[in-house]
């Protein structure tokens, strides 16, 4: 008998007539190919059950690869030591929860280093792929394959992004032992989950600042928290110290009266769905929404007050205080679309650190933030997960789209520890709006509450209008 | 492919009818070819923003949506800027770190050789949103418009689909081969109704799970089946959540793509051109009519047809990269088929098993170019003795 990869499963070919593989682990008949399947990901637990039985079979799924390396292992801090030996602990399968700033990817390339395993290593932008290339090369790896950006090279030990990974892991499932996944919370819920399907890595590492919840299918497939720690333990140690300062800032006039006309079809839209679904989430709202006409404006309205609470008035004339007031500190402004970025740096004369900035001139500008040539950021996405952004000591908030999750992340890019450091994080709020309820959730998830799967969605579905 | 919320379609009796544009949906797309060569020289973003506008003959919401997306994608756009807009913000925002606005402007301007008014205007000339619109390109008819949106619409809710099944006759073998390029697993059986074949098409984590991993590959099938003689396609869309049934047949108003290749590789070209030169008594079929194996049918790659004795013809493979596993399923669809006059050709250069041919094929091996004459002397020599 023998085990081969096809396109993301497993296949087993020339089953004795005294074997039946259909009480191996997820084994089923295929009638459109006539033979046995398995997802690749039960490529561990088949090969093992086969052994167990004593099941002569041959593995055409196993490549020999040379141990990866050389490697530079670098020196971990005790709680890194802690979450690496945790997930050794654990079977080499889990997630490891740190804060933004507290070295993940460190973490990932000590793992790589231990192992030496032929490694996939998943990131959710272009931004983070560069960089994780560059941290491979720095850590002494000569040859790091980069899929993604345009580049398709693949190497023992391969960065991909999640797109390109999810349109290749149907070629390249079998050529990993160990799976890396960074900001691992994007795959809650179920998207894009085909990856972990589709490879067959039996050790998988799982990263993010934010522990997820409730999610059987994401613990099946890449395994339980192994190890959490949240900024508050690390705060004034590894982490600098910090202030939150939430700003309430008033719609004038006008801007009250649009807002409320914005929101009232998707205000009485939430009270019918409360009476209608109860305990509905955002999403499900807005899928139900969306196959009316009404439901469909009801939804237009809502993001058009969400752009308009993104950069009023008073907004603006309080980021021009405070940049005059940072002005000597280094700064970096988050703003919850790209529109309201290039609006910032337009206003205040501000870089934008956008996903249309190419790779080069990005460079160039964190460079220049790091030299102290320029002394301020403004970013919608880029800037919020993994990126290695320099000692910045004041985040301003003007908006966010996805939630608590981001807002945790986004802190952490000013925590990076200092000498008599404390950075401050400003929060721009316009009174009266979703934007409070908004606030509310994200200062409990800063204080160390885990993040549940929906959680994007659940402060979208509670505006906070009280005007 | 196109997002979701343009996804036009209602639902009748659980299925899914795509909002199709069509030619009483001219006038107003009239208005919204207007609107667009009116916003030549203005920024993109403004074109789209008016393109979302109300028109001046009312148009449905979404499909005005759909057109102006597929409208969007085919305007053209270029960069208006006196120097390269990376080395603008790099000037302005590097002297703003120091100075105040206006003496930021300045000093970038003296720097870059360029007014104040020309760093303003430079600043992001580059992103999309602010290139400048140069206009519809002139060969683009409103009708062309229309099937390229419906095309659009097909596709994006095709890519959301798990499964496709096809009923399909003529030119069914392209569809498998373009299936099968695709990385999907393909099931064909004879239709019930006449000489055609059912295409069951999936991936293999299907067996697993809803999946939509395999949308883009199934979507990209509707240009190859508009090539067919008829076709009958349906397929389980997921759209909000939901699982709906998505029908589409012959004479649906889509873009026609340019006709699939007639070969599968350059040697198959070759072997066809080649057999042209030196058999004048045989006639090559490309793609003959398939043949029954069971359950299943097979699509042979030619057939070599006496021209005066049609009940002389021979089955022809031409076999690239293969296994043994391969070439035995092959040969046992042929035997099942009850064929006996086939003759593969095999590459020798890919092959990636060492292991013994099954028995009873008659091998003519190639590197790569086939040679058609000794195609032709082994049928000749079977054929002598009869």
């Amino acid at each position: 008998m023998h085990l081969n990869f096809d396109r993301g499963t497993l296949v087993l070919h020339d089953v004795p007539s005294s074997f039946s593989p259909a009480s191996l682990p997820e084994v089923r008949w295929d009638a459109r190919t006539g033979s046995w399947r398995a997802r690749a990901c039960a490529w561990s637990a088949v090969r093992d059950e086969l052994g167990r039985r004593g099941v002569p079979f041959q593995d055409r799924v196993a490549t020999r690869h040379a141990p990866t390396g050389p490697w530079c292992a670098p020196a971990l801090r005790p709680y890194q030591e802690e979450a690496l030996a945790a997930w050794d602990m654990a079977g080499q399968r889990g997630i490891v929860v740190l804060p933004t700033g507290a070295g993940k990817t460190k973490l990932a390339v000590a793992a790589l280093a231990e192992t030496r395993a032929p490694a996939l290593c998943l990131v959710p932008t272009r931004v983070l792929l560069h960089q994780w290339v560059a941290t491979l090369r720095e850590a002494g790896l000569e040859r790091v394959g980069v899929l993604g950006d345009g580049e398709r090279q693949l190497a023992p030990v391969t960065v991909a992004t999640y797109e390109s990974a999810w349109r290749q892991i149907e070629h390249i499932g079998a050529r990993f032992s160990l799976l890396i996944v960074d900001e691992v919370h994007h795959f809650a819920g179920g998207a894009r989950i085909e990856i972990f399907e589709a490879c067959t890595a039996p050790r998988r590492l799982g990263l993010t600042a934010t522990p997820v919840l409730d999610d059987e299918q994401l613990e099946r497939l890449v395994g339980r928290a192994v190890f959490v720690l949240g900024i508050r333990q690390l705060q004034g140690t590894f982490l600098a110290d910090f202030d939150v300062v939430p700003i309430v800032v008033e719609l004038t006039a006008n801007e009250r009266q649009r807002y409320r006309e914005l929101m009232a079809p998707f205000l009485e839209l939430a009270r019918e769905a409360r009476r209608s679904m109860p305990g509905a989430r955002f999403e499900e709202l807005a899928r139900a929404a969306s196959a009316s006409r009404e439901g469909r404006l009801a939804l237009e309205g809502l993001h058009q007050a969400r752009a308009l609470c993104a950069l009023p008035e008073e907004k603006r004339a309080a980021l021009r205080r405070l940049l005059q007031r940072t002005r000597d500190r280094r700064t970096l402004i988050f703003t919850g679309n790209n529109a309201t970025a290039y609006a910032v740096a337009r206003e205040h004369l501000v870089m934008p650190i956008t996903c249309d900035i190419g790779r080069k001139e990005r460079d160039t500008a964190l460079a220049a933030f790091r030299a102290g040539r320029l002394r301020c950021l403004v970013s919608a996405q880029v800037l919020n997960e993994g990126l290695d952004v320099p000692d910045a000591d004041v985040a301003v908030v003007l908006g966010g789209q996805r939630g608590a999750r981001e807002h945790v992340q986004r802190v952490g890019r000013v925590l990076r520890p200092a000498p008599d450091k404390r950075a401050v994080v400003y929060e721009l709020i316009a009174r009266g709006t979703m934007e409070e309820g908004h606030a509310a959730k994200r200062a409990r998830a800063l204080a160390g509450g885990a993040v549940s799967s929906h959680d994007g969605a659940m402060l979208d579905a509670q505006p906070a209008e009280r005007a | 492919m196109i997002p979701a919320r343009l996804l036009c379609c209602t639902l009748q009796h659980g299925e899914l009818v795509p909002g199709f544009l069509a030619e009483h949906d001219h006038p107003w797309l009239r208005c919204l070819f207007d609107e667009a060569e009116r916003m030549q020289g203005r920024r993109f973003r403004e074109l789209a923003q008016r393109l979302a506008e109300p028109l001046a003959r009312a148009a449905p919401p979404q499909q005005q949506a759909l057109a102006a997306h597929v409208l969007q994608s085919l305007v053209r756009a270029t960069e208006r800027a006196a120097v390269p807009p990376s080395k603008v913000r790099a000037a302005l925002f590097g002297a703003a770190a120091l100075l105040e606005r206006d003496a930021a402007f300045a000093v970038a301007a003296k720097d870059l050789g360029i007014s104040a008014d020309d760093v303003q205007a430079s600043l992001f000339a580059d992103l999309p949103g602010e290139r400048r619109v140069v206009g519809v390109p002139p060969d683009l008819s409103l009708s062309s418009l229309v099937l390229r949106a419906n095309l659009a619409l097909a596709q994006a809710l095709l890519g959301r689909a798990a499964r496709v099944r096809v009923e399909v006759r003529g030119n069914a073998r392209a569809v498998v081969r373009h299936a099968k390029l695709r990385g999907l697993l393909c099931t064909v059986t004879p239709s019930a109704h006449d000489d055609g074949a059912v295409l069951e098409l999936s991936g293999p984590l299907s067996l697993f799970r809803r999946t939509t991993l395999y949308g883009r590959a199934l979507a990209t099938l509707l240009p190859v089946l508009a090539w067919c003689e008829r076709y009958h396609l349906s397929a389980d869309v997921v759209l909000r959540g939901r699982e709906h049934r998505l029908e589409l047949a012959t004479g649906a108003p889509l873009w026609l793509a340019p006709e699939p290749t007639r070969f599968d590789s350059r040697v198959e070209e070759r072997f066809f051109r080649d057999v042209g030169k030196v058999a004048l008594d045989w006639e090559l079929v490309r793609e003959p009519q398939p043949v029954r194996a069971g359950k299943h049918l097979v699509f042979p790659d030619f057939a070599l047809r006496h021209r005066r004795d049609g009940g002389r013809a021979w089955l022809v493979e031409l076999v690239g990269f293969w296994t043994r596993a391969y070439l035995e399923h092959k040969l046992a669809s042929y035997r099942q088929a009850r064929l006996e006059r086939l003759i593969l050709c095999i590459d020798e250069e890919l092959r990636c098993d060492e292991g013994e041919l099954p028995r009873g094929a008659r091998v003519l091996w190639y590197r790569r170019r086939v040679d058609a004459r000794r195609v032709l002397e082994i049928v000749e020599a079977e054929i002598a003795p009869r």
